[in-house]
C-alpha cells in the first residue's frame, strides 16, 4: 500500500471558527492533530493565493455552484481552490467560504455574544455563566473591539447614526465588536497579535467580504491556526472529506485530495467535524445514507436547520448615505427586541466593496446612493430540514417557517429606505423566484445539541449520540437561530468542546 | 493510538500489491454492517492467484486491462438491505447492464459472505464463495475462493466502491 498509515489522535475537518479553535486547543493539549481543509491559503504573503479583486476576479473565485432546484441537480465545480461556494436550493441560496480560515476570510468581522437567555435552548449543562470564560478565551485571541473606540470613525458610520436618528431608531443603534486591527486609516501601523503574528491596521478600504489583503482582519489563519501549527498540528489543504466510518479503535476518514487527484484515508481516535453547517451535514448524511457506515444516529439529524433569519436588501438612490471612504463592513446596526426584551433582529448597512469590485468610473458614478442592507433575525426553531437525496443535500426551508420575522424585517428595511430617501428597495436579494425564497450567509443547525438523542444530535460536549469519538464543532450545533453573527459563539462552543475532550 | 493498518482509500491503492499485503489489508478491514451494502457498487479486479509470479511488466499490463472494457465485469448489485434474506448479483458490461450470476448474502465472522451456491447458477460457479470487508467509507475489499470438499482456495481479490 502507498505510504505509511496516516494515524492521528484527532482529525479535524474544516478550519473555520469551529475547526481552527478545535485544532489549536487539541494540539496544545498534546494531541497529534491533522486538519483537513478543502480550500487553500489566501492572502498577500508569498505562497498564498491573492484574494479576488475586480468583477472578473470575484467571478473566478467561485469554487462551485450546487444547483438543486426542480429536476435540475448539478454540482458545477469551477475551481476546487476557489473562495466562495454557492448552494442554490429550492427556496434558499447559501453563500459560504472555502479556504484555510474558513468563514473568517470573508465574514464581516462582527464578534457578537448572544444574550444569556439564548443558552436556555442548549443542554442543561451549558448556561450563559459557564460559557463566559470560553467567550473570554476567544476575545483574548481575536481581540475584538467596537469601531467607535478607535481613533477614527468612518463617515459612513456617522451617516448611519444620522439615518437611525431620522428613522426614530437612534436608541437602538449599536457599534458591535469587530475583529479588525483598528487605527488611523491614513497612517496604518503594524501590531503583533495574540498569536505572535504581525498584522497591519485597517485602511478602511471596505473590501472585508472579498478578503483583506492588508492583513488587518484578525482571521483564523493569523491566530488560532498558526498557534495550532506551532503546537504540532498539520494542515492539509485541498482535501475534501467524503465520508467517515468507525474502526475497531477509532475512526477512518476518507477524503479526496484535489492537488494529487486521488483519494486518501487517515485514522484517528477521534474526529471533529467542523466543516461548516452544510459541510458537516453532508459528511454525516452521506456516511449514514450512502456509505451506511454511521448507524444509530439521532433522528434529529438535519432537523432544526435555519438561515439565521438572514435577509439582504439593496437600497437604490438613497441620498443620506456618505458614498466615499467605507471602513470595515457592517460595523453599525439597529437592533429591535421582543416585548419581553429579548433580541429580535439586527439591521445594518453591509458595505458593498466598491473599490475591490473595481467598477468602471461611469458605472460607479451611477451607483452612488446604492447600499446593501443586511439583516439577521431570531428565526423560530425547526423552520428547516436538511436531508440526503441520494446524491447531495436537499434543503427544505422557506420563509413561511417564520413569516412574522420576515415581515418584520421587511418593515424595518422599508422604514430605513424611506427615511434614506431611496428611490427603490430590493428587499430580498435571492436567486429563487419563489416569493418565499431567501438567501443566507449563516446556515445554522441540523446537528443541534440536546439532552438526549430525542432532542438533539450531539450532547453538550459536542459528542455525536451513538458514535463514540465523533464530535461536531461548528454552526450546525445551534439548536435554534440566534439572529446574530454566529462566529463568536461557534468559536466559544469549540473552545468548550475541546477543553472537555481533553479532560474526558 | 489505533493499531489498524488500513491505508487504502481507493481501489487503485491496492493495484499491484502482493497477495500477502492484500491479506493484511483484508485482516485489518471492518465487518460491514448487515444493512451496509445496498444497491450497485463499482467493482475492480485487484489480483488473481498466480499473477504475482509473472514479470512486473506483465502484471502491470494485466492491471491496466482489468480497468478497461476488456473485462466486462462492472461490479455487484446488492438487494435491499432491510429485507430478511438478502441476495445479489454481478453486473456486466455497464453499471446498468445485465445482472448475471447471483449470490446469497449472509454474515460470518467479521465478513459479509457472498455464497454462489444458488440453483440459478451453473454447477461450477456454485463452488464460489466470496467474503467482503470494509476498508473505509464506501470502499470494500473482497476475496473470492473456490470450495472443494472441506478446502477453500482463494482465487482472486476485488474491490467494491460507491464513492
Amino acid at each position: 500500500m502507498r505510504g505509511p498509515p496516516l494515524q492521528y489522535d484527532a482529525i479535524v475537518v474544516g478550519s473555520g471558527f469551529g475547526g481552527a479553535v478545535s485544532a489549536c486547543r487539541l494540539a496544545e493539549g498534546g494531541m497529534r492533530v491533522l486538519v483537513l481543509e478543502r480550500g487553500t491559503w489566501w492572502g498577500a504573503e508569498p505562497g498564498r493565493r491573492s484574494f479576488p479583486r475586480g468583477l472578473l476576479g470575484v467571478a473566478r473565485s467561485v469554487r462551485n455552484i450546487r444547483f438543486r432546484r426542480g429536476i435540475v441537480h448539478r454540482n458545477l465545480v469551477r475551481d476546487p481552490a476557489g473562495l466562495y461556494e454557492l448552494s442554490l436550493y429550492e427556496h434558499l441560496d447559501v453563500v459560504t467560504a472555502s479556504g484555510v480560515g474558513g468563514g473568517s476570510l470573508v465574514y464581516t468581522n462582527v464578534m457578537e455574544e448572544p444574550e444569556d437567555e439564548f443558552f436556555d435552548c442548549f443542554p442543561q449543562e451549558m448556561r450563559a455563566g459557564e460559557m463566559r470564560r470560553y467567550f473570554d478565551r476567544v476575545r483574548s485571541m481575536l481581540r475584538p473591539a467596537p469601531i467607535d473606540k478607535a481613533t477614527a470613525l468612518p463617515p459612513k458610520n456617522e451617516a448611519y447614526v444620522r439615518l437611525a436618528r431620522a428613522a426614530g431608531r437612534e436608541d437602538n443603534h449599536e457599534h458591535p465588536d469587530i475583529a479588525v486591527v483598528l487605527g488611523d486609516p491614513d497612517e496604518p501601523r503594524t501590531v503583533v497579535n495574540a498569536a505572535g503574528e504581525v498584522q497591519s491596521s485597517c485602511n478602511f478600504c471596505g473590501n472585508c467580504v472579498l478578503g483583506c489583503m492588508e492583513g488587518a482582519k484578525t482571521t483564523l489563519d493569523r491566530t488560532y491556526l498558526p498557534a495550532a501549527m506551532r503546537a504540532g498540528a498539520e494542515i492539509a489543504t485541498l482535501t475534501e472529506v467524503e465520508g467517515i466510518s468507525p474502526t475497531n479503535t477509532g475512526w477512518q476518514v476518507r477524503w479526496f485530495d484535489h492537488a494529487a487527484g486521488r483519494r486518501r484515508a487517515g485514522l484517528a481516535d477521534r474526529v471533529v467535524l467542523a466543516a461548516g453547517t452544510l459541510g458537516t451535514l453532508r459528511i454525516l448524511l452521506r456516511s449514514r445514507d450512502r456509505y451506511r457506515t454511521l448507524r444509530g444516529l439521532s433522528p434529529r439529524l438535519g432537523a432544526g436547520f435555519s438561515g439565521n433569519g438572514d435577509q439582504g436588501a439593496l437600497m437604490l438612490g438613497s441620498s443620506l448615505f456618505f458614498a466615499g471612504e467605507q471602513g470595515p463592513s457592517f460595523n453599525a446596526f439597529i437592533r429591535t427586541r421582543t416585548s419581553d426584551g429579548r433580541h429580535r433582529l439586527l439591521l445594518g448597512e453591509a458595505g458593498i466593496p466598491w473599490t475591490g469590485l473595481g467598477l468602471p468610473v461611469h458605472v460607479a458614478r451611477r451607483l452612488v446612493g446604492t447600499h446593501m442592507l443586511l439583516c439577521m433575525g431570531r428565526e423560530e426553531p425547526d423552520s428547516g430540514t436538511v436531508t440526503w437525496d441520494g446524491n447531495d443535500l436537499s434543503v427544505d426551508w422557506d420563509s413561511l417557517g417564520d413569516s412574522d420575522l420576515f415581515e418584520e424585517i421587511e418593515h424595518e428595511m422599508d422604514i430605513l429606505a424611506t427615511t434614506a430617501g431611496a428611490s427603490r428597495l430590493v428587499s430580498r436579494l435571492a436567486t429563487s423566484p419563489h416569493p418565499l425564497g431567501n438567501a443566507t450567509v449563516h446556515p445554522l443547525g441540523g446537528c443541534g445539541m440536546g439532552d438526549s438523542p430525542d432532542t438533539g444530535v450531539t450532547d453538550h460536549r459536542g459528542r455525536v449520540f451513538g458514535a463514540d469519538g465523533l464530535h461536531v464543532a461548528d454552526g450546525s450545533l445551534y439548536p435554534r437561530a440566534s439572529g446574530l453573527p454566529p462566529s463568536m459563539t461557534i468559536a466559544a462552543l469549540a473552545e468548550r468542546i475541546a477543553e472537555l475532550a481533553l479532560h474526558s | 493510538m489505533p493499531t489498524n493498518t488500513i491505508t487504502a482509500a481507493d481501489s487503485t491503492d491496492l493495484l499491484g500489491e502482493g497477495w500477502g499485503d492484500l491479506e493484511q489489508a483484508f485482516e485489518s478491514g471492518q465487518e460491514p454492517d448487515s444493512t451496509e451494502l445496498d444497491g450497485v457498487y463499482r467493482g475492480r479486479l485487484i489480483s488473481v492467484r498466480g499473477i504475482d509470479v509473472l514479470p512486473p511488466l506483465v502484471r502491470r499490463v494485466v492491471d491496466i486491462l482489468a480497468g478497461t472494457p476488456l473485462l466486462p465485469w462492472r461490479g455487484k448489485r446488492f438487494g435491499a438491505a432491510d429485507v430478511g434474506r438478502r441476495s445479489g448479483s454481478n453486473v456486466w458490461l455497464t453499471m446498468r447492464g445485465p445482472d448475471l450470476i447471483s449470490f446469497r448474502v449472509s454474515r460470518a465472522e467479521r465478513s459479509l459472505v457472498l455464497d454462489y451456491d444458488v440453483p440459478a447458477n451453473p454447477p461450477p460457479l456454485r463452488t464460489i464463495l466470496g467474503e467482503v470487508r470494509r476498508l473505509g467509507p464506501g470502499l470494500y475489499l473482497g476475496r473470492m475462493s473456490v470450495r472443494s470438499g472441506q478446502r477453500t482456495t482463494p482465487l482472486l481479490w476485488f474491490t467494491l466502491d460507491n464513492a
